[in-house]
């Protein structure tokens, strides 16, 4: 089935780089280079939600950072099957731009796209776009009331509807998200995660769902990667890997989070 | 934002000492009372009147055509110099914040190098050097203003441009020039109205100063600043003729305080 696939990792290896230019005029001081990802090889699949757990420093965001082409300073090889990944961010406060409007916000992805892009179901005028943001704003369950408020007049469930809106509306296969729901609280996170099943769905959507919080990940997730120290040390179906820990570290992050 | 705000005092008092000032200005531009040029021997030294009332300076001209005339062109003056440093600070401040690296250092230590001087010293070498006219005098401060906008909006942008809705914008395939100008600037306003407004009474402050000590505008057009250095020998005798500029200068700049603040406060 290897057209299903969406993206392949294979021998990762990421470096975290100390740098003093930013303060320096010159620099003296040799550069310190930290290694943060070691070895790190999967795939994800056409409808897969991958969990990623592991405690914080694990390298779980730098991983989202290599995948997303923010990060470059990695070698092995890193795969997109499909156009690439959008980003729904932890903290969803900063996700959104306070000076503009719901509407403006989703607009601007389809407007970048319609530049770069010459696919048929990118709208291309303003009435289009129009229709188009009503429309993904009534998928995450906004009506078109919420078109003209800005992101200060959100709460923070509402927030992150709207983060996730602009990272699905334009139409990406696979969605990073890095600690969505973490943020919120326990009946939001509930449905915060019950929209982000429904978008997978009607869009035909993959996740890489970052987390530590394993009950979260048990509660979406198909497959789970865990990572200590920036290595996988096991992954595979969920519901196996929850039952059957092999890894000592899997077996103690789950006696934790019982 | 969408919440009904209360108005303040400093918003509503600076409002009507704006609109009237703008007022006063506006119509100097068009009409005066009386000629701002024409000298009258007979009218020498009045002191203030129903017919004038600012009274008459050292050649029977009418102080208060002449305040009206010398604010309009202190306005413009100052207006054009914010727009010149405004402009020129946010493209220099944008790029050297979201770019950072050698190029804002090196710009920042001329910007330091520039603060550095009293303004007017360096605005009295430039204008020795090019000359004294009213363009020069818009140009020379208007480059020196430039610093002082760019530090501002520098810091906002290395600040805005690490935040999450930039990462997802540069994701989402937006250009640089549209995420500098379209995503980070508006989030900049708020801390820019406060920059021009103080700008802009800097500005007057400077123009009023290089008037005053004979580098500005020259006479006989009326400038605040010229004729608050003519009407110095008057002082003990014709104590109206100072007070008139005297009381633009103030009230131009408190006007325009006023506004600022209030609209500082009301963002908060």
């Amino acid at each position: 089935m290897k057209n299903d696939l969406i993206l392949e990792v294979r021998h990762l290896n990421s470096y975290y780089e100390k740098s003093h230019s930013d303060t320096r005029l010159f620099d003296l001081l040799p550069e310190e280079h930290e290694q943060v990802l070691r070895d790190v090889s999967f795939e994800i699949f056409h409808g897969d939600i991958l969990g990623l757990v592991g405690e914080s420093g694990s390298g779980k965001t730098t991983l989202a950072k290599v995948l997303l082409g923010i990060v470059k300073d990695y070698d092995g090889e890193v795969i997109h099957h499909t156009a690439y990944p959008q980003m729904v961010f932890q903290d969803p406060f900063s996700s959104l731009n306070p000076a503009r409007t719901v509407e403006w916000i989703l607009s601007e992805p389809l407007r970048a796209l319609a530049r770069r892009s010459d696919a048929d179901w990118i709208p291309r005028t303003k009435a289009g776009r129009h229709e188009m943001v009503r429309e993904m704003l009534r998928s995450v369950g906004l009506n078109d009331e919420y078109l003209s408020r800005r992101p200060g007049e959100l709460s923070g469930g509402q927030w992150q509807r709207v983060s996730i809106a602009s990272a699905v509306i334009s139409r990406p296969q696979l969605i990073i998200a890095d600690e969505p729901v973490s943020a919120l609280d326990v009946t939001i996170q509930a449905q915060i995660l019950e929209l982000m099943r429904n978008l997978k769905e009607m869009y035909a959507l993959s996740y890489l769902f970052i987390s530590h919080d394993l009950n979260v990940v048990y509660q979406i997730c198909n497959r789970v990667m865990v990572m200590q120290h920036g290595r996988v040390v096991e992954s595979g179906d969920t519901v196996q890997v929850y039952r059957h820990p092999q890894h000592p570290y899997t077996q103690e992050l789950l006696r934790d989070a019982l | 934002m969408g919440k009904k705000k209360k108005i303040n005092g400093y918003l509503l008092t600076g409002g009507i000492l704006s609109a009237l000032l703008t007022a006063v200005i506006v119509t100097g531009f068009f009409w005066t009372p009386y000629s701002t040029t024409a000298m009258n021997a007979k009218e020498k030294m009045q002191p203030p009147s129903l017919a004038h009332f600012f009274g008459t300076d050292n050649f029977g001209r009418d102080v208060f055509s002449r305040v009206m005339q010398g604010a309009g062109t202190s306005f413009l003056i100052a207006i054009l110099v914010v727009l010149i440093g405004c402009s020129a600070g946010i493209l220099i401040g944008s790029l050297c914040g979201y770019f950072g690296g050698t190029a804002d250092l090196i710009l920042m230590r001329i910007c330091d190098t520039i603060t550095a001087f009293p303004a007017i010293l360096l605005a009295l070498v430039i204008i020795s050097i090019a000359g004294s006219n009213v363009s020069n005098i818009i140009l020379a401060l208007g480059i020196l203003f430039i610093p002082s906008f760019a530090r501002v909006v520098r810091i906002q942008y290395a600040g805005i441009r690490d935040l999450n809705y930039i990462k997802s914008a540069r994701l989402a395939g937006v250009g640089t020039g549209r995420i500098l100008y379209s995503h980070i600037l508006p989030n900049t306003i708020p801390i820019l109205v406060p920059a021009m407004t103080i700008g802009f009474n800097n500005a007057v402050l400077a123009e009023a100063s290089m008037s005053f000590l004979g580098i500005g505008i020259q006479p006989p057009q009326a400038s605040l600043g010229s004729m608050l250095k003519d009407s110095q020998n008057y002082l003990t005798s014709a104590p109206w003729y100072a007070l008139g500029s005297g009381f633009m200068i103030v009230l131009m700049i408190l006007a325009f305080s006023l506004l600022s603040e209030g609209f500082q406060q009301s963002n908060r």
